[in-house]
């Protein structure tokens, strides 16, 4: 009788194998949302308003990792040296520099997501510009965003240079600061969504 | 507690009559509902409102009784019938929490197995109630935690976890832990009232791919007689201010019937450490079981249903977004984030459901033989939501779902010289993600089909030799289908090897269809003997293959609680692991002890390891990539237990592991550290009913650890300079006190009582724990009062 039950039950669970092993419904790609894939410095010369600065685009590839299966620490050397801009820039003169953020999922329909940030919740964020130099400096443009406590998102700056130069800075976009009072990256808490380095040449360049 | 049985004779021929009285020694009051059993026959009875019990029909001289109340401890008496008429038998129930840890049960549990069996006994299960699975099973040597913040917490057992230690509850395999180390077995110890481990791959009839152990959750089958009992924990905390309150009933009849229902409340705010509030570190948690079934003479059968649903908030500060802020959070003595106390579980969290129903038939041919069949349903729903912007605010950024049909077959015969156990299964398990998340899955759709046979033995051919044997075969095939950004395709060079398989491109992405099918083996063989008097040798050996985890092979994407990017690796192979362990114990008289090193081999043993960084969109992350190692695992567990007198009972446990790849002899990350266990347990003479628990557990510095530190640059007194992102050194030991005041039995009507009063942390000392994966952000609990009310009814 024993013999008769196993081997119905391998009948069953052959039965139930052949008909089940195929997933028929292919999944759905998922799309990509609220995604910064690009910040974008435009920057004006106020002193010479003819000079034309190309738009410095900030990308950030998605999959840069390092992928040998060994067990080297081949990383330790990565001081994010390729995320170096260098942006020259005259003596005694007043820029205004412009950030904006985008997504570039659908390349074809980049999406501004500038106004995520700066509009609809400016409270949640903080740009920061971090560098320590007294021949640099700059204030909010009078069109920059404000959030609810009046306070400026530095996403809209004058900068003022004076002597030639080299200042390295680095721009946070930080996402929940614990507070917006501070002088260093440090003091602001909350997660950076972005973060990527420039280092300003200024001094006498050729046009 | 105590019972005393009068008993009066009334002999009438071979038509025996046996009228007794079942009373509780302390209160001098009847007990009602004790089940008073004729060993050797089908007849039993209970006792009624006062204490009083017939046995009616009795022929057989001397009869053996088995006398059992809830939660008290069965009572064994012989009677003569024909020669008493009065009789007295005490039980003298001390309350022992102690004993079974240190000591593991002889018996084996159909496992047929010669491996040591752990088990929790009802005190320590309910001591733990508020604290899950992996806080009540933490109490056995060789087990730790691997946590993700105070309220996500896994076993580990001899440093290996997941996937590699297996949970069953009710004889279902809990089909969740291989979603990834952020993942809490869904599981309410309440609603059980056994739970055994099993310290490697040795329970075959569950599963064959457990290298680390297997937990074994089960209910108590009620006995056939017209009853209603049930019991209620309700437990309060100081910290997080929390409230746990279960409760389960048990209805059962006579012809059979029973019904069980059972649930769990529970509510705890942000949790405390020392200094500070660990901000959104909350829990809800609602789950709920029904039991329905009827045990005949030759069949049984049951009908279970369990939901259980949670939400956890894990820590706010543990939200980094990239390298540079884990890089100030592990420079930084406090969390970033310090709110004042709240309930409200905000982003990031997680939410967790988990659905089970199975029906069971067992026939029993004979005494010696019986056969069971089961099948069992599981949903699992995972929600993790974590900090967005935009119209994805309150969507969660990984929407996971699994389903998973069982349904086995086993056949037990017992010999006089031992016993077999076989079986059948097969199961179907759809793993897919609800789409609209905005992110990409981290873990792709599938379909695994899992079908096999086992067939285990236990020999007893002398008195002092036990044998065990076990095998277990299971096929194995997944139907994968799985995005990959073009971007990881390019890096990682796919299009050589995975090309083939590319079904469809959408977005920047590939759509590959694989089928990826593993045949495993398992096979176990043990030997018990008694070396000389009182002291026992226990030899194990298993063999362990296991098939990579789906997370293993093709996990893809930001790790939210962990604060890291996984990869898995889509070319892994089945992992082997050879375990050789003894158990050298000697169980008998005031001062007990087991000694049980164990050494373990594993080939293409799968790690997730930091490996790098990854720049993404939210900044540099740290990346964890699964990869197959050659490793040696080695380590001894030891227990003591020292019975002074009859009020003091001491024990201790130690435990060590070491865990390194055999190459290159590089340390394995995440194995425990050096852990030891104190427990004092004293009661004052003459007051029986009170009774303290002081414990101390010691946690060494691991100091064997790999290199996976990473460096990034920042500005510091206005420069900028490179540093060292120090995620590899461990945190130092730590040593934490406890107290735990004990009072009960009391009763109060029908009712019994129980009240404890625990202090954990008691010096409110400051640590964090190698083992938790948010160390870097935070120190673990402080001082933690808790009163616990158990009520028996």
């Amino acid at each position: 009788m024993l013999k008769n039950i196993y081997s119905n039950l391998l009948l069953i669970v052959f039965v139930l194998f052949v008909v089940s092993c195929e997933k028929d419904d292919t999944p759905e790609a998922e799309l990509e949302m609220e995604v910064f894939t690009r910040a974008t410095l435009t920057i004006t010369n106020l002193t010479e308003p003819d000079e034309v600065i190309a738009p410095i685009n900030f990308t950030i590839e998605a999959h840069d990792h390092d992928h040998d299966d060994d067990h080297g620490d081949d990383d330790h050397g990565d001081d994010h040296d390729g995320e170096h801009t260098v942006i020259d820039l005259e003596t005694n003169s007043e820029y205004k520099f412009d950030m904006t953020f985008w997504d570039d999922t659908d390349a074809a329909n980049p999406i501004d997501m500038t106004i995520d940030v700066a509009v609809e919740t400016p409270d949640e964020h903080h740009p920061y510009y971090e560098f320590v130099d007294s021949t640099v400096s700059f204030t909010p443009a009078a069109d920059d965003y404000r959030d609810s406590n009046g306070k400026y998102l530095n996403l809209k700056t004058i900068w003022t240079t004076t002597s030639a130069r080299e200042v390295d800075i680095l721009f946070y976009l930080i996402h929940e600061p614990t507070t917006k009072e501070g002088t260093t990256r440090a003091d602001f808490g909350g997660a950076t969504d972005f973060e990527f380095g420039i280092e300003l040449h200024i001094g006498e360049h050729e046009d | 507690m105590i019972l005393l049985t009068t008993g009066f004779v009334f002999s009438q021929d071979c038509n025996l009559k046996f009228e007794g009285r079942v009373i509780d020694l302390y209160s001098e009051k009847p007990l009602q509902a004790a089940v008073i059993e004729v060993l050797g026959t089908n007849y039993n009875t209970i006792t009624n409102n006062n204490g009083l019990f017939v046995l009616k029909n009795q022929c057989k001289n001397p009869i053996r009784l088995k006398i059992s109340h809830i939660n008290c401890e069965d009572l064994f008496a012989t009677i003569n019938i024909e020669e008493s008429e009065n009789q007295l038998f005490y039980l003298d129930h001390k309350i022992q929490a102690l004993d079974e840890v240190v000591v593991a049960e002889k018996k084996s549990y159909s496992y047929n197995t010669t491996a040591k069996i752990y088990s929790l006994d009802e005190l320590q299960k309910d001591r733990y109630s508020n604290k899950g699975l992996a806080g009540a099973l933490e109490q056995i040597s060789g087990v730790n935690t691997l946590s993700t913040g105070s309220n996500v917490a896994k076993p580990v057992i001899h440093g290996m976890f997941g996937s590699r230690v297996g949970i069953i509850y009710n004889g279902i395999n809990l089909e969740n832990q291989q979603w990834g180390q952020d993942h809490a077995p869904n599981i309410d110890i309440s609603a059980f009232e056994n739970i055994r481990l099993i310290k490697g791959a040795s329970a075959l009839r569950y599963s064959g791919s457990n290298p680390g152990g297997v937990v074994i959750l089960e209910s108590k089958l009620p006995k056939k007689i017209d009853s209603l009992y049930g019991k209620t924990i309700i437990n309060g905390m100081t910290s997080g201010q929390g409230v746990n309150i279960v409760s389960s009933w048990v209805k059962s009849y006579k012809t059979g019937n029973y019904f069980k229902v059972q649930g769990t409340l529970k509510k705890i705010g942000d949790l405390s450490a020392p200094s500070y509030v660990l901000s959104n570190s909350g829990v809800n948690e609602k789950n709920m079981s029904f039991t329905f079934g009827k045990n005949n003479a030759d069949n049984n059968w049951k009908i279970y249903f369990s939901y259980f649903n949670n939400e956890i908030g894990i820590l706010k500060s543990a939200h980094v977004g990239n390298v540079g802020d884990l890089l100030r959070a592990i420079e930084s003595n406090e969390p970033g984030v310090i709110n004042p106390f709240s309930y409200a579980i905000n982003y990031p969290k997680q939410k967790n459901n988990h659905l089970t129903s199975s029906i069971d038939f067992q026939k029993v041919f004979n005494s010696n033989s019986k056969l069971n069949l089961k099948y069992s349903f599981q949903k699992n729903k995972r929600k993790e939501f974590d900090l967005r912007i935009g119209s994805v605010r309150d969507v969660a950024a990984l929407n996971l779902n699994l389903n998973t049909h069982n349904f086995n077959t086993n056949y037990q015969r017992n010999f006089p010289e031992g016993e077999i156990d076989s079986g059948l299964f097969f199961e179907i398990q759809d793993n897919f993600s609800t789409t609209g998340t905005g992110v990409k899955r981290l873990i792709p759709d599938y379909l695994k089909t899992r079908l096999g046979a086992y067939f285990t033995t236990s020999i007893k051919k002398y008195s002092s030799i036990d044998l065990g044997f076990g095998f277990r075969y299971e096929h194995n095939s997944n139907d994968v289908q799985k995005y990959y950004h073009n971007n990881l395709w390019n890096s990682e060079n796919y299009e050589e090897l995975l090309g083939q398989y590319v079904i469809d491109e959408v977005f920047n992405q590939k759509l590959i269809r694989r089928k990826i099918v593993f045949n495993t083996i398992s096979f176990n063989a043990g030997i018990s003997f008694e070396l000389f008097d009182y002291y026992n040798l226990g030899i194990q050996y298993n063999f362990v293959q296991r098939a990579p985890d789906i997370a293993e092979m093709f996990s893809d994407g930001l790790h939210h609680a962990l604060a890291s990017i996984e990869y898995g690796n889509p070319f892994l192979k089945k992992e082997t692991t050879n375990k050789i362990s003894l158990d050298f114990d000697k169980n008998i008289g005031s001062f007990r002890y087991n000694i049980s090193p164990f050494l373990i081999f594993g080939k293409n043993y799968i790690i997730v390891q930091p490996k790098g960084f990854e720049q993404t969109v939210r900044g540099a992350f740290p990346v964890w990539k699964y990869q197959p190692l050659n490793v040696i695992i080695r380590g001894f567990d030891f227990d003591l237990l020292y019975n002074l007198n009859d009020e003091i009972t001491f024990s201790h446990n130690t435990s060590l592991v070491d865990g390194f790849e055999n190459n290159t002899k590089t340390p394995l990350v995440s194995i425990p550290p050096l852990t030891m266990k104190n427990e004092i347990q004293f009661s004052i003479p003459n007051w029986k009913r009170f009774f303290i628990i002081l414990n101390s557990k010691n946690v060494f510095q691991q100091k064997s650890f790999p290199d996976n530190n990473s460096v990034t640059s920042i500005f510091e007194n206005g420069s900028r300079v490179d540093k060292i992102v120090d995620i590899s050194t461990p945190p130092k030991g730590y040593h934490n006190l406890g107290l735990d005041l004990n009072w009960g039995p009391y009763n109060l009507s029908n009712m019994k009582l129980n009240i404890s009063l625990s202090f954990d942390n008691i010096l409110n000392t400051s640590y964090r724990d190698y083992l938790n994966r948010l160390r870097f952000y935070a120190d673990e609990m402080g001082r933690n009062v808790m009163l616990q009310i158990k009520i028996q009814h």
